[in-house]
């Protein structure tokens, strides 16, 4: 799926403009406030010390959603809680379930745990249902559909809920998917949303979307499922005043989503309010201090649609939950081996690092990750032995200048294949330049004599001078 | 049915494990936030841009005469008004027990607290389960406040909850800010008005 998308430019092309798009909308509203940069300093700090006292705030947020009527599970890892999840709905005997977007439940693969055991999962969220329909992953945490053009969205729409062969308008596809969604909805036996802010002194939690989706499902069901990682804590409901702000406005450059809703306990006395606290794999990343920032992801997906990388990739080129500059870093933390490579997918351009609403210094922990890879000893072959002959050679000047030498010469004289070939990754993209006739060396040298400058700058003696 | 507990002393032992020392976040600044001259005028600039209506009414009978202009409200069948002073409606939540009974809503006119000038949203509190359904199920929704009820930004607005003892009852709980009709953008990035909520959101400001 992803190779199809990357060699294919003109889709490559389009995806990179539909998220420039977005990040542009991102920069008018981020300017709109004359406060920005104080608010990214303050949720920045608000993270930081959340993180710092996390044991403590989610004890609090227990004890006082617990008070509130809430009943709250703790998951190590995704299996504990797709079976907390299971539990839950089989003890009400639910057969269907609606779910408003969770990135959580993607990372737990949640649906198809469910679905083995019998229960139907639709996802409500139109770019979530779309891609469920179609049978892949989202590709992006905010924009799960961005990768679809709208003429498949119709032919989806077609196969699954009878729309008109061949009908691509936006308008008709969404009222569409409200219908048939409408009737899931008043269907539904229980009802699954994410968490984007658990809030440790009231035991409350706030979910934003803007389709109204979370709402509905947890209104109309008496049962309400909440997955959040352990991460979304905060300590106050102040706190919320600067996520609010910070947070639509760096995902799709709104200033706030339509809906932004406060759940204090279960919905009445005859409810059930489920919260499940996941940790799988926070507990260590915050164990590293590197690495620790990145749990203060309020997962906005403002690094994706800025990133230069990702914008002519595509989210599914990640083969991760989380794509992107945070994937990228978050990621590895749960499966080094795997995710090897996301690190070295970035030019280190720094633009995730400064759209980022919590300052997650995110480029520079990508480049950390790739020094933690060659500690663990994780660097291919074709990584580590270049790096030991270009520093053989920046140590040896003699050698240095005729390797120089020999390239050229050998580029100019032998064939093609043998520096564009199968073996050689970086070519399989891209041409290699033209050799130059003359190295800088020689050419600042003989440019002096040829000028006939008196300060004339022995090339080898600069040379020595400089390792002085 | 806490049967989970060995995960949990697991993820407190974890976050304990390792000292990590936590400065103390100082308050919002507030001489560092923005400010509107006009908190209304901001407040019909971005709701009315973000495809809500607003409108500023002198008294509660004119709301029913707005909405009598429209098309989508002539041709209601079912309206449910938590306002009978401004409009009468034809729907009896006091009646109905369960959400379920709200599915074919036309239209929802409801109070709310209080709107924030920087970003168009009206906080909704309802007081129970059949008003809180109403806000999400019908097709329609129109809120009235006072346009006294207006603060600037968020920070206003949170301290507004608290000081009105949002997040302190000791029961169940639920408020939403509401920021124009539902919407979505999933397919292409064209945006589309009526996602799953309402399709239209008309705000009425009274004096």
């Amino acid at each position: 799926m992803a190779r199809d998308f990357v060699t294919n430019v003109q889709r490559s092309r389009w995806h990179d403009g539909a998220l420039w798009f977005v990040r542009h909308k991102r920069d008018v509203q981020a300017s709109s406030i004359p406060e920005w940069e104080y608010l990214r300093q303050m949720a920045s700090k608000i993270k930081t010390s959340a993180i710092a006292r996390s044991a403590e705030l989610l004890e609090q947020f227990e004890q006082n959603a617990q008070r509130l009527g809430a009943v709250v599970h703790w998951a190590s890892d995704a299996a504990e809680h797709n079976q907390i999840v299971y539990e839950i709905l089989h003890r009400h005997d639910v057969r269907r379930l609606v779910k408003s977007k969770s990135m959580l439940t993607e990372e737990c693969h949640l649906n198809g745990f469910l679905e083995e055991r019998g229960i139907e999962v639709v996802d409500t969220d139109l770019g979530e249902r779309i891609v469920q329909l179609r049978g892949e992953p989202p590709s992006h945490i905010v924009l799960p559909a961005i990768h679809i053009k709208k003429e498949e969205v119709g032919e989806t729409f077609h196969k699954h809920l009878g729309t008109e062969e061949g009908a691509s308008d936006p308008q008709y596809l969404a009222e569409a998917a409200r219908q048939h969604l409408r009737n899931k909805f008043l269907r539904a036996e229980a009802g699954l949303t994410g968490v984007n802010f658990a809030i440790a002194e009231t035991g409350g939690i706030v979910v934003c979307t803007n389709e109204g989706n979370a709402d509905l499902g947890t209104a109309l069901p008496p049962v309400h499922i909440a997955s959040m990682g352990l991460e979304k804590i905060i300590p106050r409901l102040e706190d919320l005043s600067v996520f609010t702000r910070l947070l639509a406005r760096s995902a799709t450059g709104q200033p706030i989503t339509t809906y932004t809703s406060h759940f204090h306990g279960p919905r009445d006395a005859a409810s059930e309010l489920h919260i499940i606290i996941v940790d799988n794999g926070r507990t260590e990343l915050r164990q590293s201090e590197t690495f620790r920032p990145a749990l203060g992801c309020i997962r906005c997906g403002a690094c994706m649609n800025t990133c230069p990388v990702f914008r002519r990739s595509g989210g599914h080129s990640y083969g991760a939950t989380v794509p992107g500059p945070i994937g990228s870093v978050l990621n590895p933390s749960n499966d080094s081996v795997r995710h090897k490579s996301l690190p070295y997918a970035c030019s280190l351009c720094g633009s995730c690092t400064d759209v980022c609403p919590v300052k997650i210094p995110l480029h520079h922990q990508l480049l950390a990750w790739r020094k933690e890879f060659g500690k663990r000893g994780l660097l291919s072959i074709d990584k580590t032995l270049p790096m030991k002959a270009a520093s053989l050679l920046f140590r040896h000047p003699r050698l240095y200048r005729a390797a120089g030498r020999i390239a050229r010469a050998a580029m100019q004289t032998l064939p093609r294949f043998v520096f564009v070939n199968r073996f050689n990754l970086w070519s399989r993209d891209r041409e290699l330049p033209a050799p130059p006739e003359e190295s800088f060396t020689q050419w600042y040298a003989r440019s002096r004599k040829d000028s006939g400058n008196h300060a004339q700058v022995n090339a080898s003696g600069y040379n020595k001078n400089h390792r002085n | 049915m806490i049967a989970h507990s060995s995960s949990r002393q697991r993820i407190l032992d974890r976050l304990r494990s390792i000292p990590i020392e936590a400065s103390e976040v100082e308050p919002i600044d507030p001489s560092r936030l923005v400010r509107y001259d006009d908190p209304v005028a901001k407040f019909t600039e971005i709701l009315t841009l973000i495809g809500g209506a607003v409108h500023e009414v002198e008294h509660l009978g004119q709301v029913r005469e707005i909405l009598g202009t429209l098309p989508e409200f002539n041709s209601a069948r079912h309206i449910a008004s938590l306002i009978p002073a401004a409009v009468e409606g034809n729907f009896h939540c006091s009646q109905v027990d369960d959400p379920h009974a709200l599915a074919t809503l036309d239209w929802a006119i409801v109070p709310g607290e209080f709107g924030v000038a920087e970003n168009g949203a009206v906080w909704v509190h309802p007081t129970n389960l059949i008003e809180r359904t109403m806000l999400f199920i019908t097709q329609h929704l129109a809120v009235v406040i006072s346009r006294t009820a207006m603060v600037t930004q968020m920070h206003d607005a949170y301290q507004r909850l608290r000081a009105a003892g949002f997040g302190s009852q000791s029961g169940s709980d639920f408020g939403v800010f509401i920021c124009g009709p539902s919407k979505t953008a999933d397919i292409e990035q064209s945006l589309v008005i009526g996602a799953h909520g309402c399709r239209t959101m008309h705000v009425f400001l009274t004096p």
